[in-house]
């Protein structure tokens, strides 16, 4: 696309973030929501790829019905309390319509169904804005709102979450469709914990985006769409090592960086004396660690007999702007765990 | 210990020497493997020494590091097939190793459990690539998903029990377990709790439920990580259950059911090995029997039993770890590992049947070597917890009398296999490697008191 195009997308996308999180007022936050959708739009739906097209549609609509719900329970909240600002949701139905937009929003189970479709659909680089950039604002509209009123609807939300994004990953082929599973998963962890200490939350996401951003940096790099050509890819032979211990982080493997992802969140529940829910997160985590050992086994672990015709240089062909965005996201996965202790600040 | 540390982790940088990089690491460690003998406790009672801020060493902690540290050079010694790899593999393969190593130093000498935890699980990924990377069967993919699901699915309740552990006394120091009190609440009794802080070290260990990867990781596994699995890893359970064991003090009907599966873990899986096929299978099974005696020996707690049970750890460590390298030895030869035709070598091999000797006595526990010490004591232990095992645990030794000199007649005094005739000769090398697994047995034997003090 035009350059100026790209740059004015992006920009009035990274506006309408900005907008929701820096609002007080349900209206802005609702336009934030929707210019986020509406930039992203034309960035995503411009190729040729009628797959493409297709999971933008499904972006959209499912986008625009929960900002839609989510305007709904602003004016329902107005009616009820008098108020347009966000600190002022005291009632369970308003705080109950606008949870489920942002859940539908952000692909929480069990309103999942769209995201490793549209995942799935969308080039690694238009992966990264979706599943990283975009979960940003519902995400801060959750946790600001669990502050005010919390409800046992995102615990449930959240087991749901963990297990659909361990069993829905194990029969993937499509990496896309794996991380997108994978980050369901996450995102449950992340969100259960938002019922206790939101600001925890918040050190959690923030470890998982730039986990997620180096390993869909690195698909996009190498072009690993589909579990087939993860051992035929042309990357320099240190990002493979460094792409499997991404994702070995990722599954919360001490003592790589993503431990923290596991352990912050089993002491948060355990501080609450809520360990009956500790098991689903258990099990949960530990069969998605399963289906990112199969990626891990199949990139560096195992040589597939290979023609010497089909072993391309990786001197050619690699975009070399992600490659220092990858170098300085890599360190937290492996010197994350000493992150540990900025964690007792919050308690 | 701090020393010990900073050399071990200093010493990854030497695989970037040109020609000698091997040779500059095993130097290296062998360095090393002198600075940590001098951790060892001779003035019989347990105390810890070398004490800083989060590590330290006690007399349960000392004769574990002097094992992993002189484990590495063996294993060096012992995988030379690597060497016909490229460079950057090489330097993988290295780097591995020297990274266990690093992270069981770490795991044996933390002063908080949590760091143990984490160092325990840390030494688990470079297995991992060791088994599927340097494996030589395609099984060797599910030999490591076993390895690394069973492991986790004991470890990952260890993490929860750790940290209802530090919520309620708030505080994760070792020395001070013992003078904590743990109070369950009403759903999540004492004993839940004791159980799924175990599980992982039994897992680990392993006993006799949940030793299914133990096999499948040893066969798959290259002769390094063979090693490095039996000798060290597998002691993690046991250091684990005895350091755990003084949070729970009256936990009396689950550790008496678990003593009972122990003993019969033992005695089954002694009666299995007389019926294995493959050599290392064999031995692995050997491991878990042995181990499944330790495991006996640290829940029942005594100081007779804890005893005993670290120094079959070391000696099970020392022996197993011996009899690996030496079925590697005739593997590297034959390319099977299939005792129906790894037999008859006292034939064409002249020193090689005097190891196999000396390891498959060892094995089967007997005296003066340190094996027969820790049976002994851990029995002796058991007998007078309760009389009942008696049977189970003289059955289950003789059992391994038998696979032991099973594994000796097997492959030395059978006929030999006309085509094993062409048989390259035993190079120093390999004697070397196994002379050093042995020679320790013996000081062992002068020494007893270095691998046995403990007192709570």
């Amino acid at each position: 696309m035009n350059r100026l195009v790209n740059a004015f997308l992006l920009t009035s996308l990274i506006a309408g973030t900005s907008l929701v999180i820096f609002s007080n007022h349900w209206f802005p936050i609702w336009l934030g929501l929707e210019l986020s959708t509406l930039s992203i739009i034309p960035l995503l739906s411009y190729t040729s790829q009628s797959r493409s097209v297709e999971a933008t549609l499904k972006y959209f609509l499912v986008q625009a019905f929960s900002a839609a719900l989510l305007l709904n329970g602003a004016v329902l909240n107005l009616w009820i309390s008098n108020s347009w600002d966000v600190n002022s949701i005291t009632s369970p139905i308003s705080y109950f319509i606008i949870t489920a937009a942002l859940i539908i929003k952000l692909g929480l189970a069990p309103c999942h169904f769209w995201f490793p479709d549209v995942l799935s659909g969308l080039p690694f680089l238009s992966t990264i804005i979706i599943a990283c950039w975009q979960k940003i604002a519902p995400m801060f509209l959750l946790l600001s709102l669990s502050n005010l009123v919390s409800s046992e609807i995102i615990i449930v939300c959240s087991i749901l979450s963990v297990l659909v994004g361990g069993w829905g990953g194990l029969n993937q082929i499509s990496v896309r469709k794996i991380l997108a599973y994978s980050s369901i998963g996450h995102l449950g962890w992340i969100t259960c914990v938002a019922f206790f200490i939101p600001e925890v939350s918040y050190l959690l996401f923030l470890f998982y985006i730039l986990n997620n951003t180096a390993i869909l940096l690195i698909c996009h790099n190498g072009s690993l769409y589909y579990l087939s050509s993860l051992s035929k890819s042309n990357v320099i032979p240190i990002t493979a090592i460094l792409f499997s211990i991404a994702l070995l982080s990722l599954g919360g493997l001490p003592p790589l960086g993503g431990f923290i992802n596991k352990v912050i969140p089993l002491i948060v529940f355990s501080l609450n004396g809520n360990n009956f829910i500790i098991p689903f997160f258990l099990i949960g985590s530990l069969i998605s660690l399963f289906f990112y050992i199969r990626i891990v086994f199949n990139t560096s672990l195992t040589l597939f007999p290979q023609h010497s015709l089909n072993i391309v240089s990786f001197r050619t062909g690699n975009s070399s702007l992600s490659q220092p965005i990858i170098s300085t996201l890599i360190p937290i996965t492996i010197w994350g765990l000493l992150l540990l202790p900025i964690f007792f600040l919050f308690i | 210990m701090l020393t010990l540390l900073s050399v071990s982790i200093s010493t990854i940088v030497l695989i970037n020497v040109k020609k000698w990089n091997w040779n500059a690491l095993f130097v290296a460690l062998a360095m090393m493997t002198f600075l940590s003998i001098t951790t060892v406790n001779n003035s019989g009672s347990a105390s810890w020494s070398f004490l800083s801020h989060s590590l330290a060493v006690d007399s349960l902690s000392a004769p574990l590091i002097i094992l992993s540290c002189w484990l590495a050079p063996l294993c060096f010694l012992a995988q030379n097939v690597v060497k016909g790899n490229s460079g950057s593999l090489q330097n993988g393969f290295l780097a591995l190793t020297c990274s266990i190593i690093f992270f069981l130093l770490l795991t044996f000498s933390s002063l908080n459990i949590l760091s143990f935890f984490i160092c325990f699980e840390a030494t688990l990924i470079p297995t991992l690539v060791l088994i599927t990377r340097w494996g030589a069967n395609v099984e060797r993919l599910q030999a490591g998903t076993y390895f690394l699901f069973y492991t986790l699915f004991g470890s990952l309740p260890l993490l929860v029990s750790i940290v209802l552990i530090s919520q309620t006394t708030s505080t994760l120091m070792i020395p001070i377990s013992e003078i904590v009190t743990l109070q369950g609440n009403t759903f999540f009794s004492i004993n839940i709790w004791w159980i799924i802080t175990i599980v992982a070290f039994l897992v680990k260990m392993p006993v006799y439920g949940f030793h299914l990867w133990l096999p499948k990781a040893h066969v798959e596994a290259p002769v390094a990580g063979s090693m490095i699995l039996a000798a060290i890893l597998l002691k993690l359970g046991g250091y684990g259950i005895i350091r755990m064991n003084a949070y729970f003090p009256d936990v009396t009907t689950l550790s008496a059911i678990l003593t009972v599966i122990c003993c019969w873990g033992a005695l089954i899986t002694s009666i299995l090995c007389t019926r294995q096929t493959d050599l290392k299978a064999l031995i692995a099974y050997s491991s878990v029997g042995h181990m499944s005696l330790v495991a006996a020996g640290t829940i029942v707690f005594s100081d007779w039993t804890i005893s005993g049970a670290i120094m079959l750890m070391i000696a099970h460590g020392l022996v197993s770890s011996a009899l690996f390298a030496l079925a590697n030895i005739l593997y590297e030869r034959t390319h099977t590992r299939n005792i129906f035709i790894t037999r008859g070598f006292k034939m064409i091999t002249v020193l090689l049947p005097f190891w196999w000797l000396i390891s498959c006595a060892a094995n089967l526990g007997l005296p003066p070597l340190p094996n027969l010490i820790g049976e002994l004591y851990i029995i002796t232990g058991i007998i007078s917890w309760s009389i009942f095992l008696a049977p189970i645990l003289g059955v289950a030794t003789v059992f391994g009398a038998i696979y032991s000199l099973l594994i000796y007649q097997n492959t030395n005094t059978q006929s030999i296999v006309l085509s094993s005739m062409s048989f390259n000769e035993i190079s120093p090398r390999e004697h070397i490697l196994i002379l050093f697994h042995l020679l320790p047995l013996l000081s062992i034997i002068v020494a007893p008191n270095s691998c046995m003090v403990w007192s709570n």
